[in-house]
């Protein structure tokens, strides 16, 4: 296949994933702060695609590689790109539809580890760094989140006791906005990098761009758009799973969920110890659940987002697997794999229509909630 | 095979530590406000706004 052709269908087939990854992870920064009403659906989702795109300008530390040393990046072709960022994005649109959070970085890391397989054998895998820097904090994130998350919303609900109703429900709207939109910056500054430096290297290996050189002001602006229209489309589906499903959740209770993942976002990306947003702010939600009241959560949906997490790895892998060994055909091969996820995609768009979730099912039932009211102690 | 088990017990401290300063800080101030203290109120709401500040600190690092 003529080279510069399959770089723009990679550079597209990214901007494309990137997409996934803005409407995808939403509810990351947002469920909590629209199913408490602290903002309206469209004001929240509004406000994260502008600190996305904020956030994608905002850091100058581009991804050196895309894998982060799961495989081998010397092994990395195009059509490896190409194929894992096809597993991504089927797997991304999956867990979508069922509304499951699971994390756009180990979808893109599975993707991209089964397109490496068969592209380039078994070697070419780094397992060790599979458990070190995927398997390991997926456990990791809901943990720390989760416990974190538990103990400040016991405390809040516990020193606010015998306040003023009114402004303690005022209060902590506000002050989940502030959090939230800190997880939004924090998230614009990672995942928008992740899609940069795929199509940075993409056009180094295809001699574009000299070895070593930074993404050009084009790519920087086209990662950062896609991603935000990504989160300002919405993604309902999981928001409504993070923000009703999981737990009831009251402003106090939103604020320490969102408080503990942005802590924990901005400890872990600091120290190098790298979690994954969803899995930081899912358990979240679920500790704060647990933290106002014991048997606060809905384990059934949470055994459903924990089975996700497991599976993202090998299930985008095998996509990946299948997507990376046909592109590798030459064009034909391109233009069916292309074909088949343009397919699939539609598809799995059009079986949502069939039942939609709007932003009206994320706060329904909560909007009586979203008045100031008696906020119940632990 | 490393894991950084150091790396991981700092990110649990520090999210244990900076959580609790803020949770707590902000419930002191959101309770004070009600009883119309202030001082100890926006106080309290401005260690919290002094720790956003950090978090867009460390996001910019």
């Amino acid at each position: 296949m003529d080279p510069t052709l399959l770089v723009v269908v990679v550079v597209a087939t990214a901007l494309a994933f990137d997409f996934t990854n803005g409407f995808h992870d939403t509810a990351n920064a947002m469920a909590t702060s629209i199913a408490t009403g602290a903002l309206r659906p469209r004001t929240a989702v509004a406000l994260s695609a502008v600190l996305n795109l904020v956030g994608s300008f905002l850091s100058v530390e581009v991804a050196k590689t895309i894998s982060g040393g799961i495989v081998d990046d010397a092994k990395i072709t195009p059509a490896v790109i190409f194929g894992g960022l096809i597993g991504a994005i089927i797997w991304n649109l999956i867990t979508w539809y069922v509304g499951l959070p699971s994390s756009s970085s180990h979808a893109l890391f599975g993707g991209l580890i089964g397109a490496t397989w068969v592209a380039s054998g078994i070697d070419a895998v780094h397992f060790a760094k599979v458990v070190e820097k995927v398997l390991v904090p997926a456990v990791a994130a809901p943990v720390v989140a989760g416990l974190v998350a538990a103990g400040a919303t016991y405390l809040t609900y516990r020193l606010t006791r015998g306040g003023d109703a009114k402004t303690v429900a005022r209060g902590y709207k506000a002050g989940q906005v502030v959090s939230a939109s800190l997880v939004s910056l924090a998230h614009g500054t990672n995942d928008a990098q992740k899609t940069m430096g795929i199509i940075t290297l993409t056009l180094i290996a295809s001699g574009s761009l000299a070895a070593g050189s930074g993404p050009p002001v084009w790519v920087i602006i086209s990662a950062g758009v896609a991603i935000a229209l990504g989160t300002y489309l919405g993604g309902w589906r999981i928001t409504h799973t993070l923000g009703k499903k999981l737990t009831t959740i009251e402003p106090p209770q939103g604020f320490a969920a969102q408080t503990s993942s942005a802590v924990v976002i901005l400890a872990s990306s600091h120290v190098g110890f790298a979690l994954s947003t969803t899995h930081v702010c899912s358990g979240g939600v679920m500790g704060s659940g647990l933290g106002r009241a014991p048997g606060g959560v809905r384990w059934g949906v949470f055994g459903r987002m924990a089975l996700a997490w497991l599976v993202t790895l090998p299930a985008a892998g095998a996509v990946g697997a299948i997507a990376g060994m046909v592109a590798q055909k030459g064009t034909v091969g391109v233009v069916a794999v292309a074909a088949v996820g343009v397919l699939v995609s539609v598809g799995i768009w059009l079986a949502s229509r069939r039942r939609p979730v709007r932003p009206e099912h994320v706060v329904d039932e909560i909007a009586p909630q979203a008045e100031p009211h008696e906020i119940k102690a632990a | 095979m490393t894991i950084n088990w150091a790396a991981f017990g700092s990110v649990f401290l520090v999210s244990v530590l900076a959580t609790l300063l803020v949770t707590v800080l902000f419930a002191v101030g959101v309770v004070a406000k009600g009883r119309g203290k202030l001082v100890v109120a926006y106080g309290s709401f401005a260690v919290c706004g002094a720790v956003t500040l950090l978090g867009i600190a460390v996001i910019l690092a």
